[in-house]
């Protein structure tokens, strides 16, 4: 088995006040191995991008832990602040009632070493920061927005050489040149502004930027959306040949499925900021299990008059989330293949997969 | 034959701006039948947008119509002026834009900016029966829930903020809806969305449309999304139409080289095959190239492909294509074997030549 090169833990970012948060993202768990691309599909508002943006430090994580080979670079003390408050409230409900002495105290004890525990992570925080490295590089969704107006190709290209200290000119030039090719842009068009490329061109540039530092992952969030479906394909391809020269991860953010066949080790499916399906790209298009990744499937329009007005469109109404959410587990069905679901879905999962299995 | 709602002839338009002209659309012919779904596919700068917006007669400043007609009811538009124009859209034609985000006014209620377009065309001169406040509120409602808005009463109070963009987009074909549009124009109406959302909308503009019985002119570079949508395609590039017919004969049949590249432009849902891609850029439009435009992006061009602009060449009632490997004895270049793999899978057992 490959090393693993980043590993999120119960990873947490919640917004707004804390009585009542907006779960961007909600206790997510997953591993990205060296040299893999692993998708990350959903719709809009399910938290694939706020996942990636906390993977690139962009956005604070509430709780959980982000590993980057071995070191921690990200964390947060939302769940052990829970554990605590729920401690205390028992604590005073205990004291109330006139509980033993004995077993008071033992509490006592417990949230004692809690609160070291989350003023140590504190610490740990201001060290993340430190460890934060630029092996971790971004591309972003739309081209013409990420990119400065007022800076040429080689400007926006090199600026991360020269915010790390590079100083000798000719040597910026000659690696923003050399980059600039290897997205497959020429050298004369380094001294071009952002408007004078196209779409796909200015998405090449984004895609250099993030090159340059060298990083180990690539978070390309849905970097071919804003394209058309021609310079979608080239993208994609650069992407896929990066990969390949360079031995990079990437963690590919898209809402639609469909591509990450060409470009995907393993996809996750997200839903309401959690994952609700994790798999091999062949095992989760081949035998998809959740619900939802099921209505995403069938979402995608195909090529085929005939065949898509023969289609069934699956749809995906979950209820209430939050009330689901408290017998959910993620777990796994056949090695690989993780479902989000409870006992009696995931029941259902394996049993239809044993089914599969027999008639294979 | 149905019955001719709108045509366009000869359409040319071209932009002028520093470096020159840009010629967007270089004659371009097309017709809409009633209760038909045309798409008009294209990369980007193929001049699909430009096209519907000259049909809305919403050309930019710099933008010059200069030839061809779009017949409408027996008139030409291109000769309107903005007055007589302006009482045609709507009511006449409707359009549908990319973005939903920048489509409404953001400091407006989503339920003012509805009457307004219900009472815009009321109160123009022919129409005496003036609405009420009242009235059109009711109607506001009435259009809302019909485009599956659920609490409507509530979003009628609502700004556009306050929407997800799915959502958004459906208060933008309610209120192109308002007036009981002939034609409707979208402009790539889900480019900006989800898939998921995108299945909705699309859903729900297949069922207005069978509803009320109106012409489409669906815009877009999607061929997924066309396959769902059209019943005739036309695709373009660089201006001009490459091939047009049904979307059977388009999908199933393809003859231009262009279309083949688009086709396979798509990602295979059975994910068989690579994704392949069309190599370069677009022509620069300020010098369009001699003969066929698509020519040196095709590896299988004939020599004079880059000479001559080859006409339409009719291969059945409704399916015309130009280029010239369709020229008696020109026929050495044929369809690439992934997409005749591909087309002979999802043909089989469809009853289709």
């Amino acid at each position: 088995m490959e090393k693993d090169l980043l590993t999120i833990e119960n990873l947490s970012v919640f917004f707004g006040k804390k009585a009542h948060p907006q779960k961007a993202v909600d206790h997510i768990s997953f591993t990205i191995r060296k040299g893999e691309v692993i998708g990350l599909a959903g719709e809009s508002g399910c938290g694939k991008t706020t996942t990636g943006r906390a993977i690139a430090g962009l956005t604070e994580p509430s709780g959980g832990s982000i590993w980057f080979h071995d070191q921690r670079i990200a964390v947060g003390t939302l769940d052990q602040r829970a554990a605590l408050k729920q401690l205390r409230r028992e604590l005073r409900a205990q004291k109330k009632n006139g509980t033993a002495e004995q077993e008071l105290l033992e509490k006592k004890e417990t949230a004692a070493c809690l609160k070291q525990e989350i003023e140590a992570l504190e610490a740990e925080e201001k060290r993340c920061i430190r460890n934060r490295q630029t092996s971790i590089q971004m591309v972003f969704q739309d081209p013409a927005a990420s990119l400065d107006p007022r800076m040429t190709a080689e400007e926006i290209v090199s600026e991360g050489l020269r915010i790390r200290g590079e100083l000798r000119k000719d040597q910026i030039r000659e690696t923003a040149g050399k980059i600039l090719e290897t997205v497959g842009l020429s050298r004369e068009q380094a001294s071009r502004f952002p408007h004078e490329f196209s779409g796909g061109q200015r998405q090449r540039i984004g895609i250099a930027r993030a090159l340059i530092m060298e990083p180990e992952l690539l978070i390309a969030d849905e970097p071919v959306s804003a394209l058309d479906v021609s310079v979608r394909a080239q993208i994609i391809h650069l992407l896929n040949d990066l990969r390949k020269d360079r031995s990079l991860s990437v963690l590919f953010i898209a809402h639609d499925l469909s591509l990450m066949q060409y470009c995907a080790d393993r996809v996750a499916v997200m839903y309401g900021g959690q994952i609700v399906e994790l798999a091999e790209k062949e095992e989760l298009f081949s035998r998809p299990l959740h619900p939802y990744t099921k209505a995403l499937l069938s979402a995608i329009p195909i090529p085929d008059p005939i065949g898509q007005k023969m289609r069934k469109r699956v749809g995906y109404e979950p209820g209430n989330l939050s009330e689901q959410r408290e017998n959910q587990v993620f777990e796994e069905i056949v090695p690989g293949h993780f479902v989000l679901g409870t006992w009696f879905d995931l029941e259902q999962y394996r049993s239809s997969c044993c089914r599969d299995g027999l008639r294979k | 034959m149905a019955e001719k709602v709108l045509e366009v002839k000869n359409l040319v338009v071209s932009f002028r701006t520093q470096q020159g002209t840009v010629q967007a659309v270089r004659d371009l012919s097309f017709d809409l039948y009633k209760g038909e779904t045309l798409a008009l596919v294209g990369e980007s700068g193929a001049g699909k947008t430009v096209t519907g917006r000259a049909v809305m007669g919403l050309l930019a400043n710099n933008a010059v119509l200069e030839k061809g007609e779009i017949l409408f009811r027996g008139q030409d538009l291109t000769k309107l002026k903005e007055k007589s124009l302006s009482r045609i859209r709507g009511r006449g034609i409707a359009m549908i834009f990319q973005d939903p985000f920048s489509s409404l006014n953001p400091i407006m209620r989503i339920g003012a900016q509805l009457t307004e377009a219900i009472l815009a065309v009321r109160g123009s001169r022919e129409q005496t029966a003036q609405l009420s406040r009242k009235e059109a509120k009711a109607k506001a409602l009435q259009l809302l829930e019909s485009v599956g808005i659920d609490e409507a009463e509530k979003r009628l109070s609502q700004y556009p903020f306050e929407l997800s963009g799915g959502m958004r987009q459906r208060v933008v074909i309610a209120i192109a809806l308002a007036q009981d549009p002939e034609i409707l124009i979208c402009d790539e109406p889900t480019t900006a969305l989800d898939v998921t959302i995108q299945a909705q909308i699309l859903e729900l503009l297949k069922k207005v449309r069978s509803e009320r019985d109106f012409s489409v002119l669906f815009i877009t570079h999607d061929m997924g999304v066309v396959a769902d949508m059209a019943d005739r395609v036309a695709i373009l590039y660089a201006g001009r139409l490459c091939e047009i017919g049904t979307a059977k004969e388009i999908f199933y049949q393809p003859e231009h080289p262009y279309t083949w590249a688009l086709l396979q432009a798509v990602p295979d849902p059975s994910g068989k095959g690579a994704l392949s891609f069309i190599p370069g850029q677009p022509p620069d439009m300020l010098h369009p190239p001699m003969g066929d435009a698509f020519a040196s992006r095709n590896p299988d061009a004939l020599p004079r492909d880059f000479e001559e602009q080859p006409p339409l060449f009719q291969l059945s009632e409704t399916h015309f294509a130009a280029t010239w490997r369709l020229e008696n004895g020109a026929q050495a270049v044929s369809m690439p074997a992934s997409l005749r793999k591909r087309i002979e899978e999802q043909t089989r057992g469809k009853g289709v030549r």
